[in-house]
């Protein structure tokens, strides 16, 4: 992967809060139009790299945006970035008409047509005021703003946590039809990692502070496979050094990482993992005791 | 320009209410108790007309009066105000909202700063015209009920407003930027105590007198400096606007002249302790601008 046109840049990223360190030296790229999903468990890291990356905190080693350092730069790189870190954080003493007003005003690759064109089919109404919608519509208001923002980078970080189905389902239609292009790159932090696998180009999974995974999507299902293992073939299927491995509705299911497919295919069925199977393998802890006893 | 008038317009929408609503009703109840109290002929409030001598003198003394209590009321108000609109955007969780925004968070306090020297005085003043205007229907309710008393005509109202209220602006401004490091001290608090400021307003000189107290204790005739110094950004140097009298002003043979009380408003400043408070406001600005930049959570 070329370094030379990559949007995002980190070398060696920590960050710790007093003496706890919690991420431990991150090395990652994100080239332009591709859509990157970073996954994690609750505390993994995901959002403090995400501030890391909006400007939103400083940290060790180095973060490039845009060729900006985010944390000195933060006001100049929010010209060509747009995030939704909370869906709540839309100022609830205006009404929308108000915050169309403003944004208008104060960014300048803002557009209220585009906005407008967004909320359309909502039953979002000029003069409601932000603390009378309701949490679905709030978040539609909020990717509105941000849609209607002409920006090369687009972070969202758990966009739709609280949502119904319905909402989140239509919230990725409407991003991926009316806002992504090829000029346009989007990282996107969530939990419900099912709904988002169709739209991702690439996958970083973070655990404790450690990426474990950074690959284009096309790469995953190159490297890894699933083998539900027949009965004669489970200590053959071990003998590989399966990532992971599972016994479940009388299935023996392994994942493999770079193991020859053709070589698996003789021991059972083989897949290409899903991402939240992969999730779940790649996510396990080594040492399962951790936190402390109350 | 248009993103600082943008930001100022925000800051109005999210605080108006203090200098917009609370005001309106102030002046409403004040205006209807005032009515009730003529209108019902309070034999105390008659006896007290009919020993003025000055109709424009009473009307002028009333109008400087209700201006004075306005400006104690702005400087108040815009003390809560900067305890309060420097953290606001993390009580209303819009912190990460505002930061998504191309604006530095020097820009945005900045902003802050600006709305309140320049819209809420502006609302402020806009009620003290409103007072000027119930004042004078005041003075010719009073002067329907009493021959001893004649309200000023249209001309000398006009004139009265305007040289009092050129002179208002005048001493309006001379008092915000004399109590600009007040003000900036509260944003400070405001910004790392959310609300906690207002106490700690108060707590840390009081425990800063204390400690100078406990250091001195074999002074005998012992004088805080630091509760020497409060009192004297407290206290506007030289000109004290709570030295007007209106017995005085009534009694004196002359109209309001706002050349005067600008001359010698502008002769009482300090000028150096202005200049001095004026940069220690940039110094809390742009600290509390540091701290928030460091900030994430609410």
């Amino acid at each position: 992967m070329s370094t030379q046109t990559a949007l995002v840049r980190a070398q060696d990223l920590r960050k710790r809060f007093k003496k706890t360190e919690i991420l431990h030296g991150l090395n990652f790229e994100i080239q332009p139009g591709r859509i990157v999903g970073l996954i994690g468990h609750n505390g993994a890291g995901k959002t403090t790299t995400l501030n890391a990356l909006l400007g939103l905190t400083d940290c060790e080693g180095s973060i490039s945006v845009l060729g900006k350092d985010p944390y000195a730069e933060r006001a100049a790189l929010m010209n060509d970035v747009a995030f939704i870190s909370d869906v709540a954080s839309l100022p609830r003493f205006m009404r929308v008409r108000e915050l169309f007003d403003l944004v208008e005003e104060i960014h300048p690759k803002f557009s209220r047509e585009k906005a407008n064109g967004f909320l359309q089919g909502t039953d979002i109404r000029a003069n409601a005021k932000i603390k009378n919608l309701s949490k679905g519509m709030v978040a539609q208001l909020h990717l509105a703003v941000v849609m209607a923002i002409d920006a090369r980078l687009l972070v969202l970080d758990e966009p739709t946590l609280g949502l119904d189905i319905t909402y989140r389902k239509r919230f990725y239609k409407r991003l991926l039809e009316d806002y992504m292009n090829e000029d346009r790159t989007l990282l996107i932090t969530t939990h419900q990692v099912d709904e988002i696998e169709f739209m991702l180009s690439d996958l970083m999974f973070i655990r404790d502070g450690y990426l474990v995974l950074d690959s284009p999507m096309d790469e995953v299902g190159e490297r890894y496979t699933q083998l539900n293992a027949r009965n004669d073939s489970i200590d053959a299927a071990k003998a590989l050094n399966p990532v992971y491995q599972e016994a479940k509705f009388g299935q023996n299911i392994f994942i493999f990482d770079g193991v020859d497919k053709d070589q698996l295919a003789e021991l059972g069925d083989i897949t290409i993992p899903t991402v939240s199977d992969l999730f779940v393998a790649l996510m396990q802890r080594d040492n399962e005791t951790q936190g402390e006893a109350i | 320009m248009k993103p600082w008038l943008a930001l100022v317009k925000r800051e109005f929408l999210e605080h108006r209410g203090a200098f917009l609503y609370a005001p309106a009703v102030i002046l409403a109840v004040v205006s209807a108790v005032v009515t009730i109290g003529i209108v019902t002929n309070d034999p105390d409030f008659q006896e007290s007309v009919t020993n003025l001598p000055g109709s424009v003198q009473f009307f002028e003394a009333a109008l400087v009066a209700t201006i004075f209590l306005w400006c104690v009321y702005l400087v108040i108000a815009l003390l809560f105000y900067f305890s309060d609109a420097f953290h606001a955007d993390r009580r209303n969780n819009a912190l990460l909202f505002w930061k998504s925004m191309p604006k530095t968070d020097l820009e945005i306090l900045g902003s802050k700063v600006v709305s309140g020297y320049t819209v809420f005085p502006l609302a402020i003043g806009f009620w003290m015209l409103a007072t000027s205007v119930v004042l004078y229907i005041v003075a010719h309710l009073i002067g329907a009920m009493t021959i001893l008393y004649t309200a000023p005509n249209p001309l000398e109202f006009l004139n009265s407003v305007f040289q009092i209220g050129v002179a208002a602006i005048v001493y309006m401004v001379i008092a915000l930027l004399w109590y600009a490091p007040i003000f900036g001290w509260a944003a400070f608090l405001g910004t790392l105590f959310k609300r906690w400021s207002i106490p700690l307003f108060f707590v840390i000189p009081a425990v800063a007198v204390l400690i100078e107290r406990v250091i001195n204790i074999r002074d005998l005739d012992y004088q805080s400096k630091i509760l020497e110094f409060i009192m004297f950004r407290v206290e506007m140097a030289g000109e004290e606007p709570s030295n007007f009298d209106p017995e005085v002003w009534i009694m004196q043979d002359k109209t309001a002249s706002a050349p005067e009380l600008i001359s010698y408003a502008l002769s009482q400043v300090d000028w150096m302790h202005t200049g001095i408070g004026i940069i220690l406001l940039g110094g809390f600005v742009y600290l509390a601008s540091e701290y928030r930049r460091r900030l994430i959570e609410a």
